[in-house]
């Protein structure tokens, strides 16, 4: 009986002209607003290894210097471009392009793309993971919600109803049909991201192979997401008793799905676990820097007992006698300690985001759009916890760039030695290696993001139910 | 045409749904503007904690010294007591170092900071004042490769949500109940089979769905204007009073747009579903695609320079500038007589740092205010074309009246740049000369004078516009009114 129903569903729709055109309509505009985001991509991944070169060539040739000037001259590093971050950049507009790793402190991503853009931005940012979760479902609602409505206005329920035919097998029916549409539609969409995130310039086959996995749980995860949204509009429609009604109905379900939920939940994190001003902050840093964390002795007591230890060390009486460079070795204790108050506080800041995360998590209950953009950035590399597995990466590049000139310069110093003098030559900065940083693996987003796709199946469940329950009340 | 409103009036009154609509519509303004309220009077909150923070910081700065020199009279040091002229004077009895190394610590604290003060429709547009760098604490260093000194802290996840600001929330929420209450509502009359009687009954039928347009646009503004006028006045005070004037103006404008729109789509000969739907598309290409579009074509105009590439330009500034230390410095003391060290010999961190900072700055500052520059003008561009999209064009009307539009964040950027220049040249010379700060000097620090209130020029500009096509849509009504009742 299904596959009757099915046939004959997929058929009406076949030869529906206006969903044809509506898809292509769709899927042009998706395919132009893709393409422009890869060649935008493709511009700024050249950039930024260009700009990555120049710094680095910048570093190497600072000239003779004293060590930890050169230090603290810095190097810059750049997140390597994520081969899908064109289809959903994530949290990418929204954090720094640029790292800065000096001596002595931790800095965070500068320069967030967002800060430049225009006021429309604050109505959505225009991507195309955006058109997928955001726009598409409207449209999806609009196919699914008069599938329903229409037996009843056209007179064939009843009609259905007096040959037998059950309500679910009818709604199943035409459930079944628009997802065999809907992945006729997604099909091209999913096949062009994953050719062209194979067919990336500068993207290596092995990783490229590695994205089609990525690529194909993208697929899976929003067919799973428009097929809930696809069951929510058939069963409005079917409770409905008009058109208009039922069409109302959906657009306020979408709104709140898509504009005021995900508003809201993240007004309601920010409110729950508020996060410390800039100015805090880095005020409470250099605090704990200073007086200790708990429990700690001060820095000054802590610098003195390694200077007592020092002297008692290579038995001399003045630290000027000491066989090696004392600025550099005490620079290495307070830098050791440095790392410990910077990776204290980071973490603290790290767990409020994550506290927040978790509220937004709570607030999918109201919105699958939630889950679906958590588990889209996730999949596609570029959510939040990708961005700390970024800067943790940089950090403790910095941590090691940092100590291993310090270590050179307490090998080649001995005693007290003058900041104003000179000594480090191109040789130095030249040992130092470059940075390179290899993106987490599917499992790590998967890792990352099961609780929003189990939210996210949770909602096609539960539409499913909803229209269950609209079968039985399904009345011509 | 008194009864054909009220009957209109009573129309709408009696249908469920539309009340139903209209208690979303007000509770969800109700909680926004609540919400926006207390935010805007977090934000005030937190700007005084850190005014308060800053006068601490110079308090504290103070008391140090004052206890040095405390110390200072008690092992000797100093003869007489610090009062007069031997107060004023009182460091030149200390260490130089030390009192060049006082100077310097205040100099490069935060206890510069300057904070874009915010406009009285700060309840409208807050997120902004969260993206953007509004607090930045000038120093004797160079600040414009820490971003300690300005950045904002922000959950990158949470501004992917985007922010639940109060006229977003409007520009969102307004069109959307509009489309509900107005598109297809002939269409549906007609479905109904009630249309020919409404026209039969009314000696002009043009006049119950004017009268009906104009019921739902009133219904649409008043809540709107209610929420927000509270919302302003409820966290800025007395000093609204024009604000909420052009604010409500503004909402007027809104709503009778798309109310207007809304009522020309009723005039298509489409179901009521599709007329919802084509309404609904208006929307989407409104809201979100002209604005793209939009700003798009600003960027085309406008190119914003790469941060990436200022990155290079920076550290050759940098690097440049280190190499010439000596000379500048030489350089430096040359120039001002006035300030000749106090000590012989070499100078070392931070003294010979300071001439090096004003020298990379010289050269840093004009590329990072190239952004700036870039983005007034895309700001000003969008401006012309704000009446293609009037949901863009109402949230820049917020952004004026919430002080952070781009025209506002560019002159603070210009106060900050001259804020630096006196903080400079009052703690360099000091530190140059290692005389450091004396007791008065704490008096004279310089504090910043905030930002010249901007024009509002704009805001009459950009409501003209709504009030244009608004204008314009009506009069397409009304010249489709004497076909109403013919078909």
């Amino acid at each position: 009986m299904i596959g009757i129903i099915v046939r004959r569903e997929l058929l009406a729709l076949c030869r529906d002209r206006r969903v044809w055109i509506l898809a292509l309509a769709l899927l042009a505009m998706w395919a132009m607003l893709y393409v422009a985001a890869l060649g935008q991509q493709q511009r700024l991944q050249a950039e930024r290894a260009q700009i990555g070169d120049t710094t680095r060539a910048q570093w190497d040739k600072q000239g003779i210097k004293h060590p930890h000037r050169g230090a603290h001259f810095g190097m810059y590093v750049f997140r390597p471009d994520v081969p899908l971050s064109a289809f959903d950049p994530g949290v990418e507009p929204y954090v720094g392009q640029a790292l800065w790793l000096e001596p002595h402190r931790r800095n965070m991503a500068r320069f967030n793309p967002d800060a430049d853009s225009g006021p429309a931005t604050r109505f959505g940012h225009i991507v195309p993971a955006f058109l997928l979760a955001g726009l598409f479902p409207l449209l999806i609602m609009a196919l699914a919600f008069s599938q329903a409505t229409q037996e009843r206005e056209q007179g064939t329920l009843r009609m259905l109803q007096s040959m037998g035919v059950s309500n679910l097998a009818l709604l199943a029916g035409k459930l079944i049909a628009i997802a065999a549409c809907l992945v006729l539609v997604f099909l091209p969409v999913f096949a062009l991201l994953g050719i062209s995130a194979i067919w990336q310039p500068g993207v290596a086959y092995a990783e490229s192979t590695y994205l089609l996995p990525r690529v194909a749980s993208l697929a899976a995860v929003y067919l799973l997401y428009y097929l809930g949204i696809a069951a929510l509009g058939l069963a409005v429609g079917a409770l409905s008793s008009g058109s208009r009604g039922a069409l109302f109905v959906l657009v306020v379900l979408w709104a709140v799905f898509v504009l005021a939920a995900p508003r809201a939940a993240s007004a309601i994190a920010q409110a729950r676990v508020p996060l410390p001003s800039a100015t805090q902050f880095w005020a409470a840093i250099a605090h704990d820097y200073q007086r200790g964390l708990p429990g700690d002795p001060d820095l000054a007591t802590q610098v003195r007992e390694f200077e007592a230890g020092l002297l008692r060390q290579y038995g001399v009486a003045s630290l000027s006698q000491v066989p090696i460079g004392v600025n550099a070795a005490r620079r290495l204790v307070r830098d050791a300690y440095a790392d410990k108050v910077h990776a204290y506080h980071f973490d603290a800041l790290w767990a409020r985001y994550q506290q927040q995360q978790r509220l937004l998590r709570w607030a999918s209950v109201f919105s699958p759009t939630i889950a679906l953009v958590g588990t889209s950035a996730a999949l596609s590399g570029t959510s939040l916890a990708h961005q700390r597995h970024f800067e943790n990466a940089a950090e403790q590049y910095r941590q090691a760039v940092n100590t291993a000139l310090d270590q050179w310069d307490m090998a080649h110093t001995q005693g007290n030695v003058s900041y104003e003098t000179q000594y480090a030559a191109d040789a130095v900065w030249q040992s130092v290696p470059a940075f390179h940083y290899t993106p987490p693996s599917l499992g790590f987003a998967l890792r990352s993001a099961w609780p929003d796709l189990l939210l996210l199946a949770a909602w096609a469940v539960a539409a499913m139910a909803l229209l269950g329950v609209a079968a039985r009340r399904w009345r011509p | 045409m008194r009864l054909v409103f009220w009957a209109e009036w009573l129309r709408f009154r009696r249908s469920r749904a539309n009340l139903c609509i209209l208690l979303a519509y007000c509770i969800t303004l109700a909680l926004c503007a609540l919400w926006s309220a207390h935010g805007a009077h977090q934000l005030r909150a937190a700007n005084a904690q850190e005014a308060a923070t800053r006068v601490a910081l110079i308090q504290q700065a103070r008391d140090s010294q004052d206890s040095v020199q405390v110390r200072a009279q008690a092992s000797g040091r100093v003869s007489s007591p610090v009062s007069g002229q031997a107060s004023a004077n009182a460091n030149a009895t200390t260490d130089p170092k030390r009192a060049a190394m006082q100077a310097f610590s205040l100099g490069r604290s935060m206890a510069g900071q300057a904070q874009l003060p915010p406009g009285p429709g700060l309840a409208l547009s807050l997120s902004p004042h969260h993206t953007l760098t509004t607090r930045i604490a000038v120093s004797v260093e160079s600040r414009h490769a820490d971003g300690r000194r300005s950045d904002t802290l922000n959950n990158p996840m949470l501004a992917q949500y985007r922010a639940l600001d109060l006229a977003a929330v409007v520009a969102l929420l307004m069109p959307l109940v509009a489309i509900g209450w107005c598109a297809g509502t002939v269409q549906e009359d007609r479905e109904r089979g009630i249309w020919r009687t409404l026209c039969a009954q009314a000696a002009r039928p043009w006049q119950p769905l004017h009268a009906a347009l104009a019921i739902r646009a009133a219904a649409l503004w008043l809540p709107a204007a209610l929420a927000c006028g509270l919302a302003m006045a409820g966290s800025a005070g007395t000093t609204t009073g024009s604000g909420v004037l052009w604010w409500t103006l503004c909402l007027a404008a809104y709503a009778g747009f798309w109310v207007a729109l809304c009522g020309a789509l009723a005039r298509l000969p489409i179901s009521s579903a599709a007329a919802l739907l084509t309404g609904l598309t208006a929307w989407l290409l409104l809201t979100f695609a002209v604005p793209a579009g939009l700003e798009a074509m600003a960027a085309a105009r406008h190119p914003m320079p790469s941060r990436l590439a200022s990155i290079v330009e920076l550290r050759q500034a940098q690097q440049d500038a280190e190499v010439r230390m000596p000379e500048l410095l030489k350089a430096w003391y040359a120039d001002h007589p006035e300030s000749a060290p106090r000590i012989s010999g070499g100078h070392t961190w931070p003294v010979n740092f300071l001439p090096r900072f004003a020298y990379q700055d010289d050269l840093v500052r004009p590329l990072m205010r190239r952004f700036d520059q870039k983005r007034l003008a895309q700001a000003a561009f969008l401006e012309r074309w704000a009446w293609l999209s009037p949901p863009m064009a109402l949230l820049q009307v917020s952004d004026y009246l919430a002080g952070i539009s781009a025209a506002h964040h560019t002159a603070f950027l210009d106060a900050v740049d001259q804020y630096e220049q006196a903080w400079r040249n009052f703690f360099v010379p000091r530190v140059m000369s290692y005389r450091g700060l004396t007791a008065d000097d704490y008096a004279h620090i310089p504090r910043f004078q905030g930002v010249a209130p901007a024009s509002a020029a704009p805001v009459p500009s950009l409501l003209g516009m709504l009030l244009l096509v608004t204008a314009a849509l009506m009069a397409l009504l009304l010249g489709f009114r004497r076909r109403i009742g013919r078909d």
